[in-house]
């Protein structure tokens, strides 16, 4: 028992020293007990044993050579690690909230009738006026293409149908073209073409109520573009029909255009810079929100790759 | 190899300064995804995770070593591996062995430096097998100090614990292999054969090496 008993006790040593062994080889114990380990080594033939098969296995570890690469692994081959830049969503609110702030001002004189303006106040005498016109709807399409239509070729293509069908109407073109240059400033957002294609539709097909959703610019521009002289004479009749309808249509697009249109007539035969603040606060959102638009997706576009 | 330029590069975005540290690192990352997981497409899936999270995450990497905190990542990439192998168990993420044909492993450059021996094939597959007895804890740090000499502070970064459990758990790890490999004493080189042989045990007296965890 008692011969027992230092046998456990020596063991129990060895095992703290041999948890010690592993930091010796290291060089990671301090002076004393680098010590106390060297001075027990020299005693004990086990421990030494053990000292050495703890070496050779390290040293058979540090032998391993590396592992084989099957193939690289940088980044140029996963095209989607790209982050994306800073305030890139902040730009891409912002565009939502330009293109929000661009309908909401061309509902605005549905909602409210009082946000017209002058050109509100000026409406009865448009109503007899566009009765009697057709340019009462003309320019409102020519305005529209001013504002929403892409570009200079529409403005232009606008300015060109309406010419000869000016002839009869040429206080409606000369009025149309200062309307289409200042527009013209203004860069055409898609939302303005939706206001460009519910124009159309009401022209040329007047029993449809087309939704105002973003469609494409260039069939509809164009197919109203070409329709401009027949349609105009349609649209004569129907201008009242136009008119009717545009008034409980959920998109006040014909709504505010006829309306301002109408205040522009007497206003380009008396004052001349009324009209509407509210025309250019949705000329300066469609703007904001075109050039945001394309700006994020410029940097979508770069990013992407 | 100005490291520091690069991890402000990359912070900056740069894919391509990003891209010389996967090249400096590659090596040390599949290493070690292999050879916790003993499978040439699960290590490839959690080495380019890895970096991947690595791109993302640059900006929270502030001095330190880049090693360190890069394996990290692969470690936690790994042990989500092991975790999903384990509730799936017909996945062979454990199969031990099977490589001793597999060139998995390339013989290192200009011959073995002077603490290194050189090793033969059956040699090396016995250490691999050996390897996989371990704890994946000791297992991840006999891996980080000895096959890729890192030192217990740089482990006990890379494994996110501190330096006694590194210490620890790396000396488990050597002597539970160290108790393999005497078992498989007839693999080993003639030189370090030696060391293996279990001597003669007089009866009362135990070794309890093999039995540590």
């Amino acid at each position: 028992m008692g011969l027992n008993f230092f046998r456990r006790d020596r063991n129990r040593g060895h095992e703290q020293l041999r948890e010690s062994l592993s930091q010796y080889v290291d060089g990671r114990l301090s002076a004393g007990e680098r010590a106390a380990v060297e001075s027990h080594l020299l005693q004990c033939q086990e421990c030494n044993r053990e000292l050495q098969a703890l070496r050779a296995t390290r040293q058979m570890l540090q032998s391993l050579p590396p592992v084989r690469l099957p193939r690289s692994f940088t980044l140029e081959a996963i095209p989607a690690a790209v982050p994306k830049p800073r305030g890139f969503y902040w730009l891409r609110a912002a565009t939502g909230l330009a293109a929000a702030a661009f309908v909401v001002l061309l509902a605005l004189p549905t909602v409210l009738p009082s946000a017209g303006g002058s050109s509100a106040i000026r409406q009865p005498a448009a109503v007899a006026s566009q009765a009697a016109a057709s340019e009462g709807v003309g320019s409102p399409k020519a305005q529209t293409f001013g504002q929403g239509a892409g570009g200079a070729e529409s403005a232009t293509g606008a300015q060109r149908s309406l010419a000869p069908a000016a002839a009869a109407q040429p206080p409606a073109a000369a009025q149309s073209q200062p309307n289409q240059a200042t527009s013209e400033g203004g860069a055409p957002a898609p939302l303005a073409a939706a206001s460009a294609s519910t124009v159309h539709d009401r022209a040329a097909a007047p029993t449809a109520a087309a939704p105002a959703a973003a469609g494409p610019v260039a069939p509809n521009s164009t197919q109203a573009l070409a329709q401009p002289a027949p349609s105009q004479a349609a649209v004569a009749s129907p201008a009242t029909e136009v008119r009717s309808r545009a008034e409980p249509a959920p998109q006040g697009a014909a709504v505010p255009m006829a309306r301002s249109a109408a205040g522009d007539q007497t206003s380009a035969s008396g004052v001349p810079g009324r009209p509407s603040l509210f025309l250019l606060l949705q000329g300066l959102a469609g703007g904001l929100a075109l050039l945001l638009g394309v700006a994020t997706g410029a940097i979508w576009w770069r990013h992407r790759r | 190899m100005d490291e520091s330029a690069w991890i402000e590069a990359s912070k900056n975005g740069d894919v391509q300064a990003f891209n010389r540290l996967v090249i400096a690192y590659q090596q040390a990352a599949y290493g070690l995804a292999y050879r916790m997981l003993r499978d040439e497409h699960a290590a490839a899936d959690a080495t380019q995770d890895s970096f991947l999270a690595a791109y993302t995450r640059i900006h929270q990497f502030r001095g330190s070593s880049f090693k360190a905190w890069l394996l990290r990542i692969v470690l936690n990439q790994v042990y989500d591996q092991l975790r999903a192998a384990r509730r799936h168990p017909t996945e062979s993420l454990d199969t031990v062995g099977d490589d001793e044909d597999a060139p998995v492993l390339q013989l290192a450059n200009g011959g073995p430096t002077p603490e290194q021996v050189v090793l033969s094939r059956e040699v090396m597959a016995c250490i691999e097998s050996g390897l996989q007895i371990l704890s994946p804890d000791q297992r991840a740090t006999v891996i980080l100090c000895d096959v890729q000499g890192m030192s217990y502070e740089e482990a006990a970064m890379a494994t996110g614990t501190n330096v006694g459990t590194v210490k620890s758990r790396l000396n488990r790890g050597r002597m539970a292999l160290r108790g393999y490999l005497s078992e498989h004493v007839e693999l080993l080189p003639a030189s370090l054969r030696h060391y293996f042989e279990r001597a003669e045990v007089a009866p009362g007296e135990t070794t309890t090496l093999a039995t540590d965890g």
